[in-house]
């Protein structure tokens, strides 16, 4: 069964019905849950301690915390995202077509994915879908995105966290363990000592810090070479593309794509070897940023032939995808299908600073005619309320979209996780199945190597940068995939790039990936103009605060589960280093600020000290 | 995020002090600092008390009007609103730059329908202001700005504080050898009579690869202060011009 808590079955044919046949305003309404431990009354006893802005992320959020310092345990944690700008409401009331460049200047880290989330919802509106040559540019426009925001990510905003800069001042002994501990994997990358790699890991002047800045240069160059430039891609939009895709583009992208194959291995042997050196120093590293295997993935990289644009369609595009649609709940893999998928989705601002919208007794449907929760995005009005945060009241910008009442993690970790357990994916490159994954790098300067990827039995912070390794070969062969296919269709004169359209009133969702996971924007037409325009990302899924039911979300999850493994006789030292390792691992696109407090009485700094009290 | 694709030079040469004339730069910035929460925030407040001198202040995002936030908050940078830190630490830069349409005129989260007050730089801090190196706002536009045009403003910023070139700004404090190309805002097939200056069509995006009108797309004014509100709707794209 899909839903255990949403009233809502559906039939053979996939569409969806109310379980008791009939909307009812109270259909829907929220059933009691025992109270989570997380609840307990929050914040009252010892003081605070501020790390506020977390670094080396992109946007605004704050972590509060209570810390056990006795047992090196965090005990609570209260996710506060900062920053509202108001995207939703600039959209509202704008031409349709707006959307496509409006939107996607809500962020420049993920420059690429919310222009081309916005064209799908577009075409699904007015009903009309790219050439396949077109489809199959911008999944490639897509795959070198990812390349990008993945090598940025591992080794620019989470890379500093296990360098030699760091480890040495946080964890002494560990340091002096990885200067004495031969890399495994030195053949590949280079490097004969984890502390060698540690130290090509340091900011500004390491080899693998600069190589891969060098890198993302290169996925820029790709995307611009597809979809025109990046960030903001300027020939994007519903029914095509504006670039010409043509022999001397692909052998430009190949020019490029050829120099990434060895970066790909390196990056894949340097995550594995600092995983299992963690792991081996202290076991204990399990534990950081572990929560639940809550997954959820709208997968991304259309078949050319298949995508429709149809929501009608959308089980059957979506499996044929090269990373599969799903949500898994504790580990199990609930549902490919993209009406389940969306279905099950409700964003709730119990805890935001979001007026509830009014009239939820009459929830429109979806573009296929089925029952949607109130609380479903299409149903979704942004009603900003800015106040000071209260912890058991309103604390954050994000709201807390959840599936069928889960809290949800997205990103690559979901992304492979989903994949290797639906099996559905098998190409010249990639395979998968029984929850394994299977990526064939040809040659380059290194041989040709094999990435065996599995089904982690954790999901902590170690394990979601490790999946992330993996997902820069995962994209690179996606690629690769692409341009090959891109020569046939050369070959057959198959060279249409876009369709006229026409625009016209009615509803549409895109479903899409970013680097850091699933994305999602809907759009309702009428009278020629956008009505309502909702963006759910990735981030406001992994930043939720607590729901309803008082359950937190996934970065709150994490880090309340993380032991404080860090070497600290000074308290004054203490840097909060595990704290975040487990936020950045979720690649956080929110600047980000942690507020630890210490809830045994022991003072790990005083607040006062930091000048951050002013935080309410 | 600009600032990391440019190519000539790179980020990681300008700040390693590998041009000739330019010193070794020390960046305090959130996306890349080593340090975060007080170890990040200390180095804003050392500059704020005259400790990190001289320096370079840039502004991206567009300051808000913090009333409208009532006793709430739109933005927060560490534990205060990004806005205080501006006004503390304008005075006492070297100068201050203004980098992409947000924080030279607003851009997007100004537009219509926006709730927060969002507006330029220069109308936050008052279009007579002057850095204590005697200029004006240097403002590099564009959504996104080129990373190219942003690095090689900065370079030229550098070597004016040091003596060694002026700095030639236009009406608009932008470097006037950047912004002295007139595009014709493309929407669609047509072309309307709006223009925009940007360096992109001569120099390409990144690399000198990709662009705007001219790989296939639009130019959608995206260096002009009144976008995205131009005068017309974004509407008729490059391809699949409505039927």
């Amino acid at each position: 069964m899909c839903f255990e808590q949403l009233p809502i079955v559906f039939d053979e044919e996939g569409r969806a019905r109310l379980v008791d046949g009939s909307f009812r305003p109270d259909s829907f309404s929220l059933p009691a849950r025992a109270a989570h431990p997380g609840t307990a009354e929050p914040l009252t006893t010892g003081r605070r301690f501020d790390i506020d802005p977390v670094t080396r992320v992109a946007g605004t959020l704050a972590v509060h915390t209570t810390v056990d310092l006795k047992n090196r345990v965090v005990t609570e944690a209260y996710a506060e995202a900062l920053q509202f700008r108001g995207y939703e409401l600039i959209l509202k009331g704008r031409a349709p077509l707006e959307a496509v460049d409006i939107s996607s200047r809500a962020c420049g880290v993920c420059g690429g994915v919310h222009s081309v989330c916005a064209s799908m919802a577009l075409e699904m509106a007015f009903g009309v879908a790219p050439p396949p040559l077109a489809i199959l540019a911008r999944n490639l426009g897509e795959a070198a995105e990812l390349l990008y925001d993945h090598s940025l990510h591992l080794f620019l905003l989470a890379g500093p966290d296990y360098s030699a800069a760091m480890v040495s001042r946080t964890n002494p002994s560990l340091w002096r363990r990885a200067e004495r501990t031969a890399a495994p994997n030195a053949a590949t990358h280079g490097h004969l000592t984890i502390g060698d790699l540690m130290a090509a890991l340091n900011p500004m002047e390491g080899a693998l810090y600069r190589q891969a800045l060098e890198v993302t240069r290169s996925g820029r160059e790709i995307v611009a070479l597809t979809l025109g430039k990046y960030p903001h891609p300027s020939a994007v939009g519903p029914a095509g593309l504006g670039t010409s895709f043509d022999r001397s583009t692909l052998n430009q992208v190949l020019a490029r794509i050829v120099r990434l194959l060895d970066f790909a291995k390196q990056a894949v042997a340097v995550w594995d070897d600092l995983v299992e050196f963690f792991y081996a120093a202290d076991p204990a590293y399990r534990e950081v940023g572990v929560r639940r295997a809550n997954l959820l993935s709208f997968g991304m990289w259309d078949d050319p032939v298949a995508y429709d644009a149809k929501y009608a369609g959308a089980d059957n595009w979506g499996r044929r995808r090269l990373s599969t649609p799903g949500a898994v709940v504790d580990g199990t893999l609930r549902t490919t299908a993209l009406r389940q998928i969306d279905t099950g989705i409700e964003e709730f601002v119990d805890h935001s600073f979001y007026e509830q919208w009014a009239d939820m007794s009459r929830p429109s449907r979806s573009p296929d005619g089925s029952p949607l929760s109130p609380f479903h995005p299409f149903n979704k009005q942004t009603l900003p309320r800015p106040e000071p945060s209260r912890w058991k009241e309103r604390y954050s910008w994000s709201t807390a979209p959840r599936w069928d009442h889960q809290a949800m993690e997205a990103g690559p970790l979901a992304r492979q996780w989903i994949t290797a357990t639906a099996g559905l994916v098998d190409t010249d490159f990639i395979t998968s199945g029984g929850g394994a994954l299977s990526v064939r790098i040809p040659a380059g300067q290194l041989p040709e190597v094999v990435i065996e990827w599995r089904t982690p039995p954790v999901v902590n912070a170690l394990e979601r940068n490790r999946a992330r390794s993996v997902h820069i070969g995962y994209c690179l062969m996606v690629a690769y995939g692409y341009l090959l296919d891109g020569f046939d269709y050369l070959r057959r004169g198959e060279t249409e790039m876009r369709r006229p359209f026409e625009i016209r009133d009615g509803m549409g969702v895109g479903f899409w990936e970013g680097g850091r996971g699933a994305l999602s924007h809907y759009c309702r037409i009428e009278d020629g103009r956008l009505a309502n325009y909702q963006i759910l990302t990735p981030s406001t899924w992994m930043a939720s605060p607590r729901d309803p039911w008082g359950v937190p979300g996934p970065y709150e999850e994490a880090v309340a589960a993380t032991p404080l493994l860090e070497e600290c006789d000074d308290e004054h030292d203490f840097v909060g280093i595990d704290i975040l390792r487990a936020i950045r691992s979720f690649d956080p696109c929110l600047p980000c600020a942690v507020h630890l407090h210490t809830g045994t009485g022991t003072i790990i700094r005083d607040a006062t000290t930091c000048q951050c009290s002013s935080v309410p | 995020m600009a600032m990391l694709g440019a190519t000539a030079p790179r980020i990681e040469e300008l700040l390693a002090g590998s041009l000739t004339h330019i010193p070794s730069i020390d960046l305090v910035h959130s996306l890349l600092a080593f340090d975060a929460g007080h170890g990040f925030i200390a180095r804003l407040e050392a500059a704020e008390r005259g400790d990190l001198d001289p320096f370079v202040l840039v502004v991206e995002g567009a300051p808000l009007d913090l009333s409208r936030a009532g006793t709430g908050f739109f933005n927060r940078l560490g534990p205060r609103a990004p806005e205080t830190w501006i006004e503390s630490l304008a005075p006492g830069a070297a100068a201050v730059m203004a980098i992409g349409t947000c924080a030279t005129a607003g851009g997007v989260p100004a537009a219509q329908g926006s709730v927060t007050g969002a507006m330029s730089l220069e109308t936050f801090l008052g279009s007579s202001f002057r850095s204590r190196g005697g200029l004006p706002i240097v403002s590099v536009p564009g959504c996104a700005p080129q990373g190219d045009a942003f690095i090689e403003a900065l370079t030229y910023v550098f070597l004016h504080l040091g003596g060694k070139v002026p700095l030639d700004l236009d009406e608009f404090g932008r470097p006037r050898w950047l912004f002295d190309e007139r595009t014709p805002v493309t929407i669609g097939a047509r072309r309307h009579t709006l223009v925009a200056d940007c360096a992109v069509p001569a120099r390409g995006w990144i690399n000198r690869i990709g662009g705007c009108a001219s790989v296939g797309g639009a130019c959608i004014g995206c260096t002009r202060p009144d976008f995205p509100d131009l005068p017309f709707d974004l509407t008729a794209r490059p391809h699949g011009v409505p039927a």
